[in-house]
């Protein structure tokens, strides 16, 4: 079955009021709706406020959902505008223009989504490098990453290297990660420019 | 030439990368959020929302109090949420019980005045939804974070 046919049917389902259908819409687009709120940077509570109302707004939206084609755009946009909402709630502005709720029918927005939907494929492909990794390398980057940063200091005293090779050893793995089958099979998808 | 010969990019998409991976918890809340499906409910659309005009996606500029409308059926619902208090009336006027709701319940319910003039306390983070209680029916907006 077709991708389009297949969340049709899922829509379908779930509009019926079939809770199977809806966990499997869930799977097939929570990697989108976590991929855009990392790419704000939202962690968290924030992180959670934006996921939660995405998808309270989707089970809203089934009813009205005419076009399955639409749903991965609705599910980014609505996310996107989510994301907004929640950064904004830090720094409140004064602004005076109506904006509707998120409708999918701007030229622009398909530019959006063919970027969020790389986003999502460059942060698959550096999650599948990663893995591909010695565990030694692997767990360096790991904590080199940690948030809070830990202290070299305490990265290796975890790992029992010394910290004057921390540097090189990050270098390297570095390195290998862009050797990485998952890297190279994602950078060679498609031309360098549309990968930035 | 790509955007990771340089390191420190690199490690920088690294951390959006993992930071990125479904958790369990999202899965959770993604599946719950079912339990909300109503039938054929008219929903209160958004009307207008100050966190998402030009001026905030560009400048990010003074400090002013979140502004967002509604439309519904017969009258607007146009809420204002300034430390931790929301401000709002039912246009036209009109008495009417105004309640803000959570995924786990009502938060908190206030009966509007003659003019349609209401104040509640608001829930600290987390998506919200409003109901407007009138003689006949009762509304309900989107869901949306506050």
């Amino acid at each position: 079955m077709d991708q389009t046919a297949d969340v049709a049917a899922l829509v379908a389902r779930a509009r019926q009021g079939d809770q199977q259908a809806w966990d499997e819409l869930v799977e097939r687009f929570l990697p989108l709706v976590s991929a855009l709120i990392a790419r704000h940077r939202l962690r968290g509570h924030d992180a959670d406020d934006v996921n939660q109302t995405v998808w309270l707004r989707l089970v809203e939206h089934l009813a009205d959902l005419r076009e399955p084609r639409a749903l991965p755009g609705w599910i980014a946009t609505t996310t996107r505008h989510e994301c907004l909402r929640v950064i904004d709630r830090s720094r409140r502005t004064l602004a005076v223009d109506p904006q509707t709720s998120p409708q999918f029918d701007r030229p622009d927005d398909q530019v959006a989504l063919d970027e969020d939907l790389l986003a999502l494929e460059r942060q698959q492909a550096l999650r599948a490098a990663l893995a591909e990794l010695p565990d030694e390398r692997r767990e360096l980057l790991t904590l080199l990453l940690a948030d809070p940063p830990l202290p070299y200091r305490e990265v290796s005293r975890l790992l029992g290297i010394p910290v004057g090779s921390i540097g090189p050893t990050r270098a390297r793995a570095l390195e290998q990660l862009r050797n990485s089958n998952a890297l190279r099979g994602f950078l060679a998808g498609a031309p360098t420019e549309q990968r930035r | 030439m790509t955007r990771w010969d340089d390191d420190d990019q690199l490690m920088q998409d690294l951390d959006e990368a993992l930071h990125g991976a479904v958790s369990d918890g999202a899965r959770q809340a993604a599946r719950a959020a079912f339990a909300w499906r109503t039938i054929d409910e008219e929903l209160m659309r958004l009307a207008h929302d100050s966190s998402l005009t030009e001026e905030v996606m560009v400048r990010g500029a003074a400090i002013a109090p979140r502004v967002v409308g509604f439309l519904g059926s017969d009258f607007t619902l146009e809420v204002e949420v300034d430390a931790g208090t929301v401000m709002g009336q039912v246009v036209p006027g009109k008495v009417c019980r105004v309640s803000i709701l959570t995924p786990t319940g009502t938060f908190g319910s206030a009966e509007t005045d003659e003019s349609g003039f209401f104040s509640l306390p608001a829930p600290d983070g987390g998506p919200v939804r409003f109901t407007v209680a009138g003689e006949s029916a009762v509304q309900s907006t989107e869901w949306l974070t506050l």
